[in-house]
């Protein structure tokens, strides 16, 4: 069935929607009801504790995320990570690469506006 | 108007029945049985047995045993809005499927390839949201590998799948759709040299992405089972692990599903306007790319986080490039 490019998303959205209600009616709701909510509390402070391998149970701090990210994206360029980003720090104190920045987003937008 | 009422109908079961929900669900069990059968077959072990004929229902079992379990969150964790993300990460990979010859009357637009790349995105995000919502160094730490993989995949596996698409919209008039491109995908291979090579380019960097993006050995560092106790599932229990699981096996069929429209061919070689054919040809396809996914993912061993990325971006990223850069030119 052929639709335009607005009714493919508009009907696309529907879709998704549906879906994931029916996946929550059907798989969870239901279930949980039937037998997932009747689990009794249980008192037990530890049972809410983070999953950890005998260390202190109640450890949450977690790693920052970006640094995660960053530390991989360093590591899987260590040849190159050092001397770009000592070179890159060296020319970002220097005037003149910042006054070339301005001039080239000057252009851009001359462009953009068509002034040019 | 009945015009109208009756295509309503067809989406609705469409979208939950054939090839929606429904098949979804009766694919992953497949799948799943199979994927596991054949990596019992590669490590000399026999696979599951127990439940059903030749252990076929296992994944059933292990989806309802889980849904059937307590809800539960540990006291830093987040309880509804994981739930709201995952939810619409199943709706948005199971939609997929209407977009392609599985669907007896597939939807498809101009350019809606766009709107497929933008869907299927969504799923990782909701994996690593659904993992970062329970606060644990190990599924913290997995969540950032799962971003710088996603970071050096998704872009390059993205491009070497739009090289098909700009190859089919240039020159068989399949208007950047991603149901025509796969109609008309048997014949990009030889509209001329140069095609053929973005062709051979773009299938071998899109099939090193699917790998990259599946989690797929050697490339399964944010999983990392037994080196991060569980990776992003550490925390996860219950129905939440249920649908995350639910979540990776949706993605381990559309995305070898969408490979097999864009680089083999689609239904070639039935008629695309017969559709039950055209879906059992893509199915056997699917099952092809399966097995050899399965196979390597049970032959490699696992790289480390910055080896992986080094690899992704030393070889997949020139490569996906250079084949939408050929596609452009062709």
């Amino acid at each position: 069935m052929m639709l335009s490019p607005d009714s493919f998303i508009m009907v696309y959205t529907g879709v998704i929607a549906l879906i994931a209600l029916t996946v929550y009616v059907a798989l969870y709701e239901l279930f949980q009801n039937a037998g997932g909510r009747r689990v009794s509390e249980e008192a037990e402070p530890i049972r809410y504790y983070p999953v950890m391998c005998g260390w202190d149970a109640d450890y949450k701090e977690t790693p920052p995320l970006s640094k995660v990210i960053t530390d991989i994206l360093q590591r899987s360029w260590r040849h190159l990570h050092k001397p770009l980003a000592e070179g890159g720090k060296a020319y970002m104190r220097d005037w003149y690469v910042w006054a070339y920045i301005a001039l080239v987003a000057l252009a851009i937008a001359a462009l953009i506006v068509r002034w040019s | 108007m009945w015009g109208a009422i009756v295509n309503i109908a067809n989406v609705v079961i469409e979208s939950l029945i054939y090839p929606g929900l429904l098949t979804i669900i009766a694919l992953i069990i497949t799948t799943q049985w199979f994927s596991r059968k054949l990596a019992g077959r590669i490590q000399y072990r026999r696979g599951p047995t127990y439940t059903g004929p030749a252990g076929f229902l296992q994944p059933l079992a292990d989806l309802l045993k889980l849904v059937s379990k307590e809800d539960f969150i540990n006291k830093y964790g987040l309880k509804l809005s994981p739930l709201v993300v995952i939810f619409l990460a199943i709706g948005a990979l199971t939609s997929v499927t209407l977009a392609t010859p599985l669907a007896y009357q597939p939807l498809f637009a101009p350019y809606d390839f766009i709107v497929i790349a933008y869907v299927i995105l969504l799923s990782p995000f909701a994996l690593a949201y659904l993992a970062l919502s329970q606060p644990n160094p190990y599924s913290g730490l997995a969540a950032g590998r799962y971003l710088a993989l996603l970071f050096s995949a998704e872009p390059a596996f993205t491009a070497a799948m739009l090289t098909p698409i700009i190859l089919a919209g240039r020159h068989s008039g399949a208007l950047f759709s991603t149901y025509l491109t796969s109609t008309v995908s048997y014949g990009l291979w030889s509209l001329n040299p140069a095609s053929f090579i973005a062709m051979a380019l773009g299938s071998l960097a899109a099939f090193i992405g699917l790998m990259a993006i599946l989690m797929i050995r050697p490339f399964d560092f944010p999983e990392a089972e037994s080196e991060l106790y569980w990776g992003l599932f550490t925390e996860l229990g219950g129905p939440r692990l249920a649908f995350a699981f639910f979540t990776k096996f949706v993605e381990d069929i559309v995305m070898p599903v969408l490979y097999v429209m864009f680089f083999l061919g689609g239904p070639w070689p039935v008629d695309p306007g017969n559709w039950w054919l055209s879906a059992i040809v893509v199915l056997l396809k699917y099952f092809v790319v399966l097995a050899v996914l399965r196979w390597v993912e049970n032959s490699m061993p696992r790289f480390r986080p910055d080896q992986g990325i080094r690899f992704l971006w030393k070889y997949l990223y020139p490569m996906s490039f250079l084949a939408l850069i050929i596609s452009v030119l062709a």
